[in-house]
């Protein structure tokens, strides 16, 4: 059974590396009472698929992993049993069974839709790469494609226009099917 | 308060937040504040299991509230002293001033430093007597059983075993500090150095069976140095290695039960979500029954992928069937420490074993498929000849010669006396006859890893293990240049040290490193460990003689009279 699982990276997460943010979730899983799939090797660790990795500092609005259990389990008490098991330290907003054979998270190509708040916000010149660009007050709301420009990269571009940025927020993770953005938490390709 | 968007800016910043997984919230409105702190990184001091243990069991009260402390971090350090932000707690971002007790675990000499520089990031005086108000400032764990180098700095010292002092410290607070510091100055083990010196004996917890253990503890989210859970299935060490100081200190020796720890043990991994269970003690092969504990906790944890760990290994073939029950197909570095590359310098240490079991241990293990050898030994132990710095270069080759294609590394120390061991009185190795004999080792031996500790920051810890009062004005003097994180080679600056030795020319660094008479008191004579000194210097003897003393493994009949078992009970 393939689980994937709907989070948000916030609070004491953004905080840490994407390595801390794996372990966190090792744990986390080793602490339910599932029977869990482990990698092979010298070294088994639970079998994990992770969107890619947010830097240090960023929030996560809805992030996305998936993990594998050995036995098929009832989809309401995998649910209730993560989020007892998590206490404060992740929120799970939503699960869902996926097909096992679906394309791992790391090997779909995705869209990012960030929102950025800072001054001079609006000194940020839209590149061409940008492929939505919504403006609010203080705020900007782009979409990207993640091999295209990376969250690291955006950073670097708006600190040599001089805008500081207060928060920056990854709202969605997006796959483009069709010529349409669909939540990646919602697609089984 | 810092706030998040400002500390996120630092190294690694899920040092400074909290929040971890078993972390504890309490309000902080009429309760008393106790802030426990390792003076070093959190990646250090959240691997120790003294300050997981005495955080949980501190918060175990409902009328206190502990939180915690390490070094900040270079960086940190820089912006607050920079924006003249105090130090602060990592629970509530408290200041460390506003807590009503704050207590220090001593488990290296050097991070005496980081000790001092804790305070003056705090804003708290770093004498004693400067001192007018709360906190309280205590220390307490294996460094402070000679309390003398840091007296003048803590005000009070706990001695020994920490599980139940620390309620009676918390039981008899008063916001009064001279009333508070009376009243500890009454308490089994406590030593206040301002009432000056008088006999103290340290605490040791009788019933460890139900000694308190931490069952929730915290599981950092930044990988700490041992980032597993840990279950303690002895205290003390029957062996008596004469170098060895914990295996003094800890003494009696006490068990804890396979039902206890498989209970305890249990309730952790649920806990907390480990794959690594690690068995902690001075020797773990020595337990009395591992072999059915192993047995037990492989049939509890066969399904959930849990690696049990065994530090502490013996090197014999009875080691090797441990290493067997638990094998999991992977190969970790084994480390062995023979210590001595004679059997006669072994037994002087009266570690006696015999160089066929050293070879046969190794040869069997590599068979096994251990590729990965690790070998400890000391240099500078009382009565080494070069024979036995040569029995070293020839055990290597031997190994290496016999293992081909083996990876083995080889790790020098200098040996450091201790106070309470039967090599409390001799001296510490001069420079010169450390770097020659180092240099006949590395001459001889090519082809293997081989490291060995500076001479420099050893002879600095068998200061700060042996010193008197007047080391503290060494301590503060180089602590004025600027020197903390001794402990980390990157930060440890000899000449600090060296300038300050210099100026001072203080009497006891000659006998630290000539040698104490046995007629004279020694500094740290009036902390009684239960240890008699007579059996001690009869230890002495018996090195000179050569002559070893079997373990007493709680027989009677082999009863060497060290003392504790009388004296403690």
């Amino acid at each position: 059974m393939r689980i994937r699982v709907l989070y948000k990276k916030d609070g004491i997460l953004i905080f840490l590396s994407i390595l801390d943010i794996v372990r966190m979730w090792e744990r986390l899983l080793q602490r339910c009472d599932f029977d869990l799939k482990y990698t092979e090797g010298f070294n088994p660790k639970p079998k994990m698929d992770f969107c890619p990795a947010l830097p240090v500092g960023v929030i996560g609005e809805n992030e996305v992993m998936d993990f594998y259990l050995n036995e098929n389990y009832d989809i309401d008490y995998i649910f209730e049993e993560l989020k007892n098991k998590a206490k404060d330290v992740v929120i799970i907003k939503k699960i869902r069974e996926i097909n096992e054979n679906s394309k791992s998270l790391s090997s779909i190509s995705t869209h990012f839709e960030v929102e950025i708040e800072g001054e001079n916000i609006r000194n940020f010149k839209g590149e061409k790469i940008i492929l939505k660009e919504e403006n609010l007050n203080n705020k900007k709301v782009l979409i990207f494609e993640k091999d295209k420009l990376s969250i690291k990269k955006l950073i670097e571009i708006f600190k040599e226009n001089n805008v500081q940025i207060k928060k920056l927020v990854r709202k969605n993770i997006y796959c483009c099917l069709d010529g349409k953005l669909k939540p990646i938490f919602d697609i089984d390709l | 308060m810092l706030k998040d968007e400002v500390l996120i800016n630092f190294r690694k910043p899920g040092r400074y937040v909290g929040k971890e997984l078993n972390s504890i919230k309490k309000e902080t409105e009429g309760i008393k504040r106790f802030l426990i702190i390792y003076p070093d990184l959190y990646e250090v001091g959240m691997s120790s299991l003294a300050i997981t243990l005495l955080y949980h069991l501190i918060n175990e009260r409902d009328d206190t509230f502990c939180e915690r402390l390490f070094s900040p971090d270079v960086d940190l350090e820089e912006y607050l002293i920079k924006n003249d932000i105090p130090l602060f707690s990592i629970e509530t971002r408290t200041k460390v001033s506003d807590f009503h007790v704050i207590g220090f675990s001593l488990q290296s000499q050097l991070d005496f430093t980081n000790v001092l520089n804790i305070l003056k990031l705090s804003k708290i005086p770093i004498y004693s007597e400067d001192r007018n108000s709360l906190p309280i400032v205590i220390a307490g764990g294996p460094c402070t059983l000679n309390p003398l180098p840091l007296s003048p700095f803590i005000d009070a010292f706990v001695i020994g075993e920490g599980e139940e002092v620390v309620n009676e410290i918390l039981d008899n607070f008063t916001f009064d500090r001279e009333e508070y510091l009376e009243r500890l100055n009454k308490i089994k083990g406590i030593y206040v150095p301002k009432f000056g010196k008088k006999s103290v004996k340290k605490r040791v917890v009788f019933d460890f069976e139900n000694a308190f253990f931490p069952v929730k503890p915290i599981v950092p989210f930044v990988e700490v140095a041992h980032d597993r859970a840990m279950v303690e299935i002895f205290r003390g060490c029957d062996r008596g290695c004469r170098f060895c100081v914990s295996g003094m200190e800890k003494r009696p020796t006490r068990e804890r039960s396979i039902k206890k720890i498989l209970s305890l043990s249990e309730e952790i991994i649920k806990n907390t979500g480990y794959e690594e269970l690690s068995l902690l003690s001075l020797s773990t092969s020595d337990y009395s029954r591992i072999e059915e504990l192993l047995i037990q906790l492989k049939g509890k944890f066969e399904n959930r992928k849990i690696t049990i760990s065994l530090p502490s290994l013996r090197i014999d073939n009875f080691s090797l069937k441990l290493l067997d029950f638990i094998n999991t197909g992977r190969k970790v570095t084994l480390t062995f420490a023979p210590e001595g590359g004679t059997e006669r310098i072994r037994k002087i240490m009266n570690k006696p074993i015999k160089d066929e079991v050293i070879f046969n241990t190794i040869n069997e293990a590599v068979k096994r498929g251990y590729k990965k050898i690790k070998l400890y030994f000391l240099v500078g132990v009382p009565l080494e000849e070069d024979n036995d710095i040569k029995g070293i270069v020839d055990l290597i080759k031997r190994v290496k010669f016999e293992n081909r294609g083996i990876s083995l590394s080889v790790s020098i120390n200098p040996f450091i006396p201790k106070p309470f061991t039967p090599f409390q009185w001799e001296g510490f190795i001069k420079k010169d006859e450390y770097l020659r004999k180092i240099g006949i080792i590395k001459r001889e031996i090519k082809g293997i890893n081989l490291s060995y500790r500076g001479w420099e920051e050893s002879f600095i810890e068998a200061i700060l293990s042996r010193g008197d009062e007047t080391i503290s004005k060494f301590l503060y003097e180089v602590f004025l240049k600027g020197e903390r994180f001794s402990n980390w080679n990157e930060f440890f600056n000899y000449k600090n040290w060296e300038e300050a030795l210099n100026r001072l020319n203080l009497r006891i660094v000659d006998k630290i490193l000539n040698g104490f008479e046995e007629n004279e008191e020694l500094p740290w004579d009036f902390i009684d460990i239960g240890i008699r000194k007579d059996f001690l210097l009869s230890e002495r003897e018996k090195a000179k003689r050569g002559e070893i003393t079997e373990p007493c493994f709680k027989n009677f009949e082999l009863c060497s009279s060290c003392g504790v078992c009388f004296d403690l009970i």
